[in-house]
């Protein structure tokens, strides 16, 4: 394959990438994933019942 | 049936359900992993004994540094990290997505084909067949082995993450999910063998970079904003903050590749491109330093006892040194010094083993005794491991660093031979290859114990094992 038809190969690639991760950033945001009630819950939703017991280390 | 749920606590049932669910396939990730992190360390060791005895093991080509050097890079890369990961992956999703793991033939099939592309590819690199590109030196039969293993593994966490009962995802899962997506796209199409003369060269470093930022790190980052709040037991210190630095990651990381090719024949626009998106990366990372740092300091007491937050606390730190490092070493100021130097090979070893891998052994400390349900039997073994792994790391970092910009320096300098770069690193060489196998030391210590809590042998515990507490076993 030749230098142009690798960038044209490579370009679309690219596009394709970048179009799938426009897509998920903007399904993130019609979901509500950065809503505000989210963003402040969000990072305690690792925490279960096994914290509470206190087995950490 | 996903809910609308953001993630609050639920029954211990459910969890130990869950957790089940992930035991066998992690446990198989975990253990062959720990297999290729042994003998990726002793090649590793014999690669860099060769730069102080060229001739020893001289005599058969199969042991030749040409040979050893890019089987210890590829079994530690995609046989201890890459199989590490993907066993810490599949117990974290199940968590994160607070359901099942589905599809687990799949990870049983997966975890049997990568290890026989892991397997196939060293030999044949032993052998002498190598594609002669720098991380894909694997002959294509056990590339696609290896892309196999990873496709019917990244389906089985797709197919978990579509089941979850969650709404929300946390920001590890962000990291696991883009990481899925990015490394088959990248592993794929720098083996598709579509590329020669320059633009092989920049697809392999396009490809070298990217292996490291776009599959490594995620997995490290993915731990550490897990296994660091949880094991505190408070959230990191600004989520939304984490979220930010996560798309900033995924838009500015990716460029990042050709920066290894400033001063090669490509137009000056990608090199310049890489740089900028490298200089870029202060964004993200400042971000991930924030959230990492600041929550552990705030909780240092805590940190001091657990050891899983010793190894992921010096990886998230090491993330944060490796990063800023490289981002100034991106620069052509810099690279035109440091470049074909030792100072590489530092960088590369700060990122894989003092990030990635300090990460991966924190995470394999607290998934372990919940998998095969005994403690971690001799916690002064998890203290030996820590230390001279730790100190193996730091010796070899400042070492090649030091060593390979006094080679670089004599290098451009018009003034000395060429032998005078080679004369100026032989102490530097010493005490790399100390440093290594103090880490090789370390590794065989972190396996024993592996194989003994798989054994479950030595003294059972009644409750963890925090490190100030050494010596306290309860008597089986």
């Amino acid at each position: 394959m030749d230098l142009t038809g690798i960038a044209v190969s490579v370009g679309i690639v690219a596009l394709i990438g970048a179009a799938l991760a426009l897509a998920a950033f903007l399904w993130a945001v019609r979901t509500g994933q950065f809503s505000h009630e989210q963003l402040r819950a969000g990072g305690s939703m690792i925490f279960d019942d096994e914290d509470q017991s206190g087995r950490k280390a | 049936m996903m809910g609308t749920d953001i993630g609050h606590a639920d029954g211990p049932q459910q969890r130990i359900a869950r957790d089940n669910s992930a035991a066998s396939p992690a446990l198989l990730y975990f253990a062959s992993a720990t297999f290729w992190l042994v003998l990726g360390s002793l090649l590793g060791a014999a690669a860099s004994l060769k730069f102080n005895l060229p001739d020893w093991l001289s005599a058969s080509p199969t042991l030749t540094f040409g040979r050893i050097r890019p089987a210890h890079l590829n079994t530690v890369v995609y046989g201890w990290v890459s199989l590490a990961g993907a066993g810490m992956v599949v117990w974290m999703t199940a968590r994160l997505c607070k359901t099942e793991v589905r599809w687990r033939s799949l990870l049983y099939v997966s975890a049997l084909l990568w290890n026989s592309g892991v397997l196939l590819g060293t030999i044949l690199l032993l052998a002498g067949h190598s594609n002669g590109m720098e991380w894909l030196e694997y002959p294509l039969s056990a590339a696609l082995l290896i892309a196999a293993g990873f496709l019917l593994f990244a389906a089985s966490m797709f197919r978990t993450y579509a089941a979850r009962t969650v709404q929300h995802i946390y920001i590890s899962l962000w990291y696991i999910l883009a990481a899925l997506l990015w490394f088959p796209l990248l592993y794929l199409i720098a083996n598709a063998g579509l590329y020669n003369g320059v633009s092989q060269a920049a697809m392999n470093w396009w490809f070298a970079h990217n292996v490291l930022t776009v599959w490594v790190t995620p997995l490290g980052l993915a731990g550490a904003y897990y296994f660091i709040p949880k094991v505190i037991g408070r959230p990191i210190y600004s989520y939304a903050v984490g979220l930010i630095g996560f798309w900033t990651f995924a838009l500015f990381y990716n460029w990042n590749g050709l920066h290894h090719l400033v001063g090669g024949p490509l137009p000056t626009w990608a090199v310049s491109a890489s740089i900028v998106a490298s200089i870029l990366m202060f964004i993200p990372v400042t971000a991930v330093a924030l959230n990492h740092h600041m929550t552990a300091f705030r909780h240092r007491e805590v940190v001091t006892k657990s050891p899983t937050l010793w190894f992921v606390v010096f990886g998230a730190v090491s993330y944060t040194v490796v990063s800023v490092q490289g981002s100034f070493e991106a620069t052509r100021t810099v690279q035109e010094v440091v470049h074909f130097t030792h100072y590489t090979i530092g960088h590369a070893h700060l990122g894989v083993y003092a990030f990635a891998s300090m990460i991966l052994f924190g995470a394999m400390y607290y998934v372990m005794p919940r998998i095969v349900r005994w403690e971690w039997p001799y916690p002064r073994l998890i203290k030996a491991h820590f230390w001279t792994a730790g100190f193996g790391i730091i010796l070899f970092f400042a070492v090649t660093t030091i060593g390979g910009y006094l080679q670089g320096r004599a290098m451009i300098d018009p003034s000395v031979p060429f032998i005078g770069s080679v004369t100026v690193t032989i102490p530097y060489l010493w005490l790399r290859t100390a440093g290594g196998i103090l880490m090789a030391v370390g590794n065989i210590l972190f396996a024993v114990h592996v194989a003994l809590i798989i054994l479950r042998v030595g003294p059972a515990r009644i409750a963890p094992a925090p490190l100030e507490e050494a010596g306290s076993e309860v008597a089986s």
